[in-house]
């Protein structure tokens, strides 16, 4: 082999390695981030979840007078959850009863306050960019005391 | 071999990635595993410390024993796995009884990390606290307008008539006997029979403070027939607070009375029943210290403050 076709298959090899890397790097990166974003969806999945029950118990216990929801506890603890959950947004304070049905009138001891909460998330992974952000909502109830 | 150091090179800087890419990987798959498993155990363990409380106050308010309260606290803690001095769990219990009994429960527990142990956050601390009150009530809401005998109760206070039993007027500003009932409109003097009316009706609240002891006895002479109506009309099958005095008209405590109906007319009886172990949102604890409440004459409150 003379010396300048050594040189050209070393261009033409630098040529695909580049293409194979491009390639490669792609696949990765969208491995990568895709699993970032799945850790991070299901993060602020469990933490609405989380939130939704913890401001659901403290409203259970702090009503608030005169509307449901409306007690500094109960502020406090959304201040608190929303430090976990980016985002979090209470949209709904309602008084049921042990069946779901909404309760009329003043919430009561032996009636239930159902919170209404949700966040929204938005994947770094380009590919998802089109259907971002994505609404995440829960409820959770627990007995007035 | 011109290019073995350069390949060599390059198999440092795939290493260097490969690490990194692994610490970001471990760090959110540990994130999503480890937060979330945090986030489950800090539910878990507010439920334990919810039910811990409970369980102390009512604990206490059978006993009136702080070292009894607290054990019984933490075994309902450890039956919901949170278990005192056990794995850097501590269950903190404190007692007050200057407002009926309120217990507080406080659980500190450390959650153990699977992934991001390898990045040296090996547990994560997760505290919760519960605090649970429990009394027998010097407050009620809705109270009927009658009074019952202390005699209708036994010397522990359980209700002797927990069927149906019919209660008669005597006609006396107190009950004379344990099957006696008098009216009441929550006043001094004569019986306001207009304002017992509208209290059955519910068109009338009546804010009246009563301390354990005072005489609560109203004249009753009269006729009182439309209110027996009013009884059977507005207040079938519901449960009220009655006030209970001894034999001296002096008030002794809450109980809970459950109407079935009333028969005027030359009988004038209400038929109902008391309810025993009786907690309701109706009756509250709010100012008396354990052991200066009015006493257990079938209802409590026991219920979360925090």
């Amino acid at each position: 082999m003379t010396v300048p076709q050594r040189a050209r298959r070393r261009d033409r090899d630098g040529g695909q390695g580049i293409v194979e890397f491009a390639l490669g790097i792609t696949v990765f990166l969208m491995l990568f981030i895709g699993l970032i974003d799945l850790a991070r969806a299901a993060f602020l999945y469990n933490g609405l979840s989380d939130a939704a029950q913890a401001v659901a118990r403290v409203t259970s216990v702090h009503p608030g007078d005169p509307t449901l929801g409306s007690s500094p506890e109960t502020t406090t603890s959304v201040t608190a959850e929303g430090r976990l959950v980016p985002g979090l947004a209470v949209t709904a304070y309602d008084c049921v009863d042990i069946s779901g049905a909404s309760v009329t009138g003043d919430c009561k001891p032996g009636s239930w306050v159902k919170v209404s909460v949700r966040t929204s998330f938005t994947p770094v992974l380009p590919l998802l960019s089109p259907f971002g952000p994505i609404t995440f909502t829960m409820s959770s109830s627990a007995k007035i005391q | 071999m011109p290019d073995r150091p350069h390949r060599r090179a390059e198999s440092g800087q795939i290493l260097v990635v490969f690490a990194l890419s692994l610490m970001i990987i471990i760090g959110m798959v540990g994130l999503a595993m480890d937060g979330g498993a945090t986030l489950a155990q800090r539910r878990d363990q507010q439920t334990a410390a919810d039910l811990a409380a409970l369980a102390g106050a009512n604990d206490y308010l059978l006993t009136n024993n702080a070292a009894e309260s607290i054990d019984r606290a933490r075994s309902v803690s450890a039956a919901n796995n949170f278990t005192h001095g056990t794995g850097g769990t501590n269950v903190g219990v404190t007692i007050d009884t200057s407002n009926g009994v309120e217990v507080t429960v406080a659980v500190a527990s450390g959650h153990k990390n699977s992934f991001l142990g390898a990045l040296g956050m090996a547990t994560w601390p997760v505290t919760t606290q519960a605090t649970a009150l429990a009394g027998f009530p010097d407050n009620a809401s809705g109270a009927g307008p009658f009074i019952f005998s202390i005699g209708a109760f036994e010397n522990d206070g359980t209700p002797k008539y927990q069927t149906l039993t019919s209660f008669g007027e005597g006609n006396s500003a107190i009950p004379t006997s344990e099957l006696d009932f008098a009216w009441t409109n929550y006043g001094t003097g004569n019986v306001n029979t207009t304002d017992v009316d509208n209290i059955i009706k519910g068109d009338l609240v009546i804010d009246k403070t009563v301390t354990y002891g005072e005489y609560i006895g109203q004249d009753n002479s009269g006729n009182h027939n439309f209110l027996y109506d009013d009884v059977n009309t507005y207040a079938p099958n519901q449960d009220f607070p009655v006030a209970v005095v001894d034999a001296n008209g002096n008030f002794m405590g809450w109980a809970t009375f459950h109407v079935v109906g009333a028969t005027g007319g030359s009988t004038k009886t209400i038929q109902g029943y008391f309810l025993a172990s009786y907690t309701s949102s109706r009756l509250t604890v709010s100012s008396c210290s354990s052991g200066a409440c009015p006493r257990y004459l079938g209802s409590y409150v026991l219920k979360l403050t925090n």
